[in-house]
């Protein structure tokens, strides 16, 4: 039986590295997939990967062990992703734009060609891809990290009826996007 | 649940680079190395500062209510005696000799220190 998360933070706290060496093995992926797609720079994503459980381990003590360990996780990630899109210039504005950059669509497309394998979840990474930042981040947490609506507004540090309007934004565009399940 | 919600909750997870979780924990190992020493070596070069600081405040203390720095610094100029010395009682001697050595002792350790590694 596999440590819960609450044990190896519990344990972590007290020092035990390889504590925290098991939630980085069990959300690497998660949380690599979330930068990737939140940066669409492998490179920038490597490094926001990094420092998100780097610091996530440096202050743990902040951690309420009483809410799941992912979504604090993620918060600091899109936080960290955020300020890293920004200092290159790539969007990111804040409530009233709500998050609503311009699409710099498909610029590293290639890049998540190569590190996702079958055809079907290729097309979907790229429909996702085309999104705006805030977008794509609202997304890929609501639906594949199944974060809910307050999470993901307070990750991303805007209200809930922001994410509710990146959503039905996003859903809009990939409606148009992406073909109909059967023919994927 | 719409079609295309259900397309969305499976969006594929790519494989993370392979080296990705060995650099976050040597990141973390490194981050944790210097933090024991640091407090030690503070510690450890607290000391003299601290004594050397304390020997010259007791010494000055006691030249000063002996009257003896007034009589050396000043009298000899003005052709004045050797007899200051004798100013100072031998009860004076001790602690003055005491705090000089600790102020002696804290000014020469970081170089003993040095020596030793």
């Amino acid at each position: 039986v596999s440590a819960s998360d609450g044990d190896l933070v519990r344990g972590a706290r007290r020092g035990d590295r390889e504590a925290f060496g098991q939630l980085v093995q069990r959300y690497q992926r998660r949380l690599w997939g979330l930068v990737l797609m939140v940066t669409r720079d492998p490179g920038g994503a490597e490094e926001i990967a990094q420092d998100a459980f780097v610091r996530a381990y440096t202050r743990l003590e902040r951690y309420d062990a009483q809410h799941p360990f992912y979504p604090w996780l993620a918060t600091i990630a899109v936080r960290l992703a955020q300020n890293w899109l920004r200092d290159r210039g790539r969007v990111v504005r804040h409530e009233g734009a709500a998050l609503d950059g311009e699409h710099d669509r498909g610029a590293s497309a290639e890049a998540l060609n190569a590190l996702i394998e079958d055809e079907r979840g290729r097309r979907l990474w790229r429909a996702v891809a085309t999104l705006t930042s805030g977008e794509r981040t609202a997304v890929l947490l609501y639906y594949r990290d199944e974060m809910a609506v307050a999470d993901i507004a307070r990750a991303l540090g805007v209200t809930r009826g922001t994410i509710k309007t990146l959503l039905f934004r996003a859903r809009q565009h990939l409606r148009e996007r992406l073909p109909a399940k059967g023919s994927i | 649940m719409t079609q295309l919600d259900d397309q969305l909750a499976e969006l594929p997870y790519p494989e993370p680079p392979p080296e990705l979780s060995a650099m976050i924990l040597a990141r973390i190992a490194r981050i944790e190395q210097p933090a024991p020493a640091a407090p030690a070596r503070r510690a450890a070069s607290g000391w003299p500062a601290l004594a050397g600081a304390l020997g010259a405040a007791v010494a000055i203390a006691l030249l000063v209510t002996s009257g003896v720095a007034t009589v050396n610094v000043k009298l000899p100029r003005l052709g004045g005696s050797s007899a200051a010395p004798a100013m100072m009682g031998a009860k004076m001697m001790l602690p003055l000799t005491v705090s000089l050595t600790v102020y002696v002792l804290a000014l020469l350790a970081p170089l003993r220190r040095r020596a030793e590694r």
